[in-house]
């Protein structure tokens, strides 16, 4: 049908006074007018389309559009969640359930909804009988195994993922948390598959990348893993997820490190320690700080340990450097400066005995 | 001209039961969106006319022929016209706020609210059988129904309303708010009431309705449902009922 606006006008003085709430009919002025506005409006909640009411000293003003159907209680219920009036939401939800106890919609979204508040077994009951109910609800396989994940029923969600996959191999969705909860469930290799296909579907999604990381690392492919985190961290600048990612990177790094030096204290290491130690105990602590923060702000956008080229330059300290070393310096100026600082890169082992050698530290 | 099979055995149908030939013609200058003028005397055939250019055409002459399958389904004793005598005519003029305008203006403007009474009538059972019975003109018809609703709307306005006295508007408007009601229902938009619900016509349309529902989708009962309907809209004893023939 075409989208026929409606542009309705009438005259004020036709508004019938009966059709307001008793206390409101002899209103008169701006009160009057603010409350035909009001009652009109709320005539048009819940129809679908847009609608906008005015009500000037001669005439009521109506304009709506036709676009799409009235809103049934589900997806009231489902666009009150959606802004942020959870109350609200799931109040409508369950009230279009109790009109209709296999309304999908509304199975859906107060499942998916009381999961998320913790209500996890009610949650459960819910997406079980969407699935009964109409198993090819979208999303309906899905939302039940992350109900039955936060449950800790491992078994149960991974059935209920494979089903969603099974139904739509191309849903990344499924897909992803299919992988995890394989991944859960120590069963890495059968998830990579999963984790792979779903980085395909879902390119941009962070989450999905994460999990991909995550087991990848879990199976020891460190150089992919890698990868798959830097791709979290590009994806996700600054969030939760990229922060995940930074200190799995750190840690791989570290591993990587450590293995490097068969598991000894780093001599190259311990030089650079004992350097920076000699270095920063001429100057003032402002000067180390200026320093140490300048090394911190390029190491945010990653420091290579392992390339030994001596490609980087500081502001405040003339010379060349390689990443190893000025990782180094960073350690030991927040040493000076701030110990409670974590870098989330371990060379305590090094310092503590550089400082031993000199005789200096604690 | 190419209309739809279901179109095609309507009118055979009318053909059929009045023994007279169906016209169908454009008009450019139609005022209405169809119109139908039975056979009669010096006119042989039956005449439907429709403004060119309309998306909805099949739907438009289908509902003008039910028109007249519900006039010639009843026998000829029951089939009649609306007709006012001069006296019934100057009495409307006056009921209906019309006496101080120019006579032919006056003249015209109540033989429309009086056509309008009978059309909406008996249009609202020949709308509720195309919908039942001809699905594969729905879409034309909702499409016709919605316009119908738009263009009802736009004649709220401040400025058309205070051009006509208030009897003749609220006979208008009443029809209009039942038609609202009938097809907010159908169409799952009961939106379409709410201008005319502020303005105070639901009881109107609610008694047009009663009405409607109380009396059986008949032909035969056609003519008791414009006597009934005419005193709610103020209409009473401004016409009469004339047997119709085609001769």
């Amino acid at each position: 049908m075409p989208d026929i606006p409606h542009d309705i006008q009438f005259p004020l003085a036709d508004f019938d006074r009966s059709q307001l709430p008793e206390e409101q009919r002899e209103l008169q002025g701006d009160a009057y007018l603010q409350a035909i506005r009001e009652h009109i409006a709320e005539q048009f909640v819940g129809q679908g389309g847009a609608a906008e009411v005015a009500v000037t000293n001669d005439r009521v003003i109506i304009r709506w559009k036709e676009s799409g159907k009235p809103e049934s209680l589900a997806e009231q219920g489902a666009n009150l969640l959606k802004k942020g009036s959870s109350e609200k939401g799931v109040a409508t939800l369950r009230l279009a359930l109790q009109r209709d106890p296999n309304d999908a919609a509304a199975l859906f979204n107060l499942g998916m909804s009381l999961g998320g508040a913790g209500e996890a077994a009610e949650a459960l009951e819910l997406l079980q009988r969407l699935v009964t109910a109409e198993p090819g609800y979208p999303g309906a396989w899905v939302a039940l195994g992350v109900a039955q994940g936060r449950n800790e029923q491992w078994d149960a969600a991974i059935k209920s993922f494979s089903v969603s996959v099974s139904r739509n191999p191309q849903d990344g969705f499924a897909r992803k948390n299919l992988g995890a909860a394989l991944s859960q469930t120590g069963q890495l290799d059968e998830a990579r598959d999963h984790l792979k296909a779903a980085v395909v579907l879902l390119p941009s999604d962070a989450q999905a990348w994460l999990n991909l990381a995550m087991n990848l690392e879990q199976s020891g492919e460190t150089a992919e893993a890698e990868i798959a985190y830097q791709r979290v961290i590009d994806l996700d600048p600054g969030g939760h997820l990229a922060e995940k990612a930074e200190a799995a990177r750190n840690r791989i790094t570290q591993v990587k490190f450590r293995k490097d030096g068969g598991g000894e204290l780093r001599l190259d290491v311990l030089t650079y320690c004992g350097d920076a130690l000699r270095m920063f105990g001429t100057m003032p602590k402002e000067e180390v700080q200026r320093i140490t923060m300048e090394i911190a702000m390029l190491g945010a956008s990653g420091l290579s340990v392992t390339d030994p080229s001596l490609k980087h330059k500081l502001r405040h300290l003339p010379g060349d450097y390689s990443g190893l070393h000025l990782l180094c310096l960073e350690y030991v100026g927040f040493q000076i400066i701030d110990p409670t600082v974590d870098m989330g890169f371990d060379i305590a082992a090094e310092y503590a005995e550089a400082c031993r050698l000199r005789g200096k530290c604690k | 001209m190419p209309f739809s099979p279901d179109v095609q055995q309507l009118i055979q149908q009318v053909e059929r039961l009045s023994d007279r030939p169906v016209h169908v013609m454009e008009e450019a200058d139609l005022r209405n969106r169809a119109t139908v003028t039975p056979a009669r005397g010096g006119a042989p055939s039956h005449i439907i006319r429709f403004r060119p250019g309309s998306p909805s055409l099949d739907y438009l002459v289908a509902s003008q022929l039910q028109f007249l399958i519900r006039a010639f389904t009843c026998p000829p004793a029951g089939r009649w016209d609306v007709v006012s005598t001069d006296a019934e005519r100057d009495l409307g003029i006056k009921a209906m706020g019309l006496a101080d305008f120019e006579e032919p203006f006056a003249r015209m403007m109540i033989a429309t609210i009086i056509t309008q009474l009978r059309s909406y009538s008996i249009g609202c059972r020949a709308d509720d059988w195309i919908w039942n019975n001809l699905p594969g003109l729905r879409e034309q018809q909702e499409a016709e129904i919605r316009s119908q609703l738009a263009e009802n709307e736009r004649a709220l306005a401040p400025e058309t309303r205070r051009k006509f006295p208030k009897p003749l508007v609220d006979a208008n408007t009443s029809m209009n708010a039942l038609f609202a009601t009938l097809w907010g229902v159908r169409l799952h938009e009961p939106r379409f009431t709410i201008p005319f619900v502020a303005m105070g016509y639901r009881g109107k349309a609610e008694e047009l309705r009663a009405i409607l529902d109380e009396l059986p989708d008949d032909p035969a009962s056609d003519r008791v449902m414009i006597e009934r309907w005419a005193p709610v809209v103020g209409l009473a004893g401004y016409f009469h009922f004339k047997t119709y023939s085609t001769d």
